[in-house]
């Protein structure tokens, strides 16, 4: 009887599935999504090839909202002080909710990125390149999760971590765009999680109204932000007292 | 056995724990008495390694707590009240904590009926009582079989009943071997559970001892005595050493002499007694003188 890597990543996948939230969250979310493909496919005039994913930017925001409530929840119940004495070194607890995290929602985004994809085509008609971002519209809700992960590990508070959450992610890139010149504010606003996440599923060959990155530049900042943000995310976790 | 070495704790300006140092043995209950803000839940807090010292340190058989390779096997601790997400039933709770160490499912089963809550296991968390969060948190600290047992206020909250069963676990705990430590602000039920106390105030330790000697040191025991004739036995009993005042008329309390040495005393004067009881002070006596 001791602790392991795996037991923890167990013992989190227990906790994760045992919240009614979580089945509410992704079940009313991924229906939303397809949803809304499938509302956009009957009043489409000219989709691109990223149009079925439009949806897509909806449920981020509420994956980056669970991956935040999955550690601010501990924080926030007292849970945290019973996590941590059975796993004193505190940082695999983060690292499991990561994994047990991705681990779910991947295969969630998966299914839900090909019914949106589905739906559009029997809504509006075969699209060329539709299957081009597939792979980025299912793993970009996932990075964003993370981001969560990392910054309700970072905050610790539900409430002001979301709000750092909104902010980060919907408000600042709008703000950066108008109060740096012109030139700056574009490139600055490209590297902002949110637009790092769109440039995944977006057709960005033809001319692309925001300037994004083509997908694979993009991957990598987006990745490089998961990582500096888990990180810091983790010295606050094993530096403070719960 | 706990051991804690010069631990001191500070929160910014304030100094919750300071310098303190102190055992706690296997086989026996220990408890942990000190006003509010005395340290007693940040000392707890860091015997398991929640709070990191400031300086010091705190060890569990022999180890940090985070060196130990299945701490729920070392230490249960049941900390504050509450340390469960609202949303989960009591079962999971115990399981997702029973997960991380492998602790078979079975285990669940057994502490979630041995601390009476196992026909509400499958309730959300949320809507249990003060006294079943109590229960629960106690069914947690029970689930590693753990050879230390840290309990915070363990009957905060909990009904006569559970009053009773917490006393009578606290002390099979301690009979069979596992090392106990309690903190309660009831000094009636420290009376009956503890037979070590250990107390602290403002950070530092005022007492390592044990409760008799505790009483005896700081609030020393007294003889009331009754008797028509008291003026004349007051003289006689102060003629043999005694400490005598009379709070009434007819009404004497005597320290310094046994109760039976004043019955001998009274006989030989020829002084009629209508009582004699000797008075034990009370822990809360002694608490109080202590931490006045």
């Amino acid at each position: 009887m001791r602790v392991t890597f795996p037991r923890v990543m167990f013992s989190e996948w227990t906790k994760f599935l045992a919240l009614r939230s979580t089945w509410l969250l992704f079940a009313l979310s991924a229906a939303a999504t397809v949803g809304l493909s499938a509302a956009i496919a009957a009043r489409a005039t000219d989709p691109s090839s990223s149009t079925p994913y439009l949806g897509i930017d909806v449920i981020s925001l509420v994956l980056g909202v669970a991956g935040i409530v999955m550690i601010t929840g501990e924080y926030g119940s007292g849970l945290v002080r019973a996590t941590f004495a059975a796993v004193p070194a505190r940082l695999p607890v983060l690292w499991a909710k990561g994994i047990v995290l991705a681990g779910f929602a991947l295969p969630v985004m998966a299914v839900v990125v090909l019914l949106s994809a589905v739906v559009f085509r029997a809504v509006w008609g075969p699209l060329p390149g539709v299957g081009d971002h597939l792979v980025g519209a299912a793993v970009a809700p996932v990075m964003l999760a993370l981001l969560g992960l990392g910054l309700g590990a970072l905050i610790r508070h539900t409430a002001a971590a979301i709000t750092g959450y909104v902010l980060a992610i919907l408000v600042l890139p709008a703000l950066l765009g108008a109060a740096l010149p012109n030139d700056l504010g574009e490139k600055v606003v490209r590297y902002t999680p949110v637009a790092l996440a769109q440039a995944l599923y977006t057709d960005t060959s033809s001319g692309d109204p925001t300037q994004m990155l083509a997908a694979r530049p993009a991957a990598v900042a987006l990745v490089v932000w998961v990582g500096v943000v888990l990180a810091a995310g983790a010295v606050m976790m094993w530096r403070r007292d719960p | 056995m706990i051991e804690v070495h010069d631990l001191v704790k500070r929160y910014g300006s304030t100094t919750a724990v300071d310098g303190l140092s102190f055992t706690v043995e296997p086989g026996r209950v220990t408890g942990f008495l000190g006003p509010n803000g005395a340290g007693k839940s940040t000392t707890m807090r860091a015997i398991v390694g929640l709070d990191r010292p400031t300086s010091g340190q705190a060890l569990v058989n022999g180890k940090r707590y985070r060196d130990h390779r299945a701490p729920l096997r070392e230490v249960g601790a049941l900390l504050e009240a509450r340390s469960i997400h609202r949303g989960r039933s009591a079962r999971t709770h115990l399981l997702a904590l029973a997960r991380t160490h492998g602790i078979p499912g079975g285990r669940v089963g057994e502490v979630l009926e041995q601390a009476g809550i196992a026909a509400v296991a499958k309730r959300r968390a949320g809507t249990f009582s003060l006294g079943m969060g109590q229960r629960l948190g106690i069914a947690a600290a029970l689930l590693g079989d753990p050879a230390v047992v840290i309990l915070d206020e363990p009957v905060n909250g909990l009904d006569p009943d559970g009053v009773l069963w917490v006393r009578t676990l606290i002390r099979e705990l301690a009979a069979d071997g596992r090392t106990v430590l309690v903190s309660s602000h009831l000094m009636s039920e420290m009376a009956v559970t503890a037979d070590h106390l250990v107390i602290i105030g403002g950070g530092r330790l005022l007492a390592d001892t044990t409760v008799d000697e505790l009483i005896a040191r700081v609030a020393p025991a007294s003889v009331t005595v009754r008797s028509p004739d008291a003026v004349r036995l007051q003289s006689a009993l102060a003629a043999r050493g005694a400490t005598v005042s009379s709070p009434e008329t007819g009404l004497l309390s005597v320290a310094g002499l046994p109760a039976p040495e004043i019955g001998v005393t009274a006989a030989a004067e020829g002084v009629v007694l209508h009582e004699l009881t000797p008075r034990r002070a009370t822990l809360e006596q002694a608490y109080m003188e202590l931490t006045a």
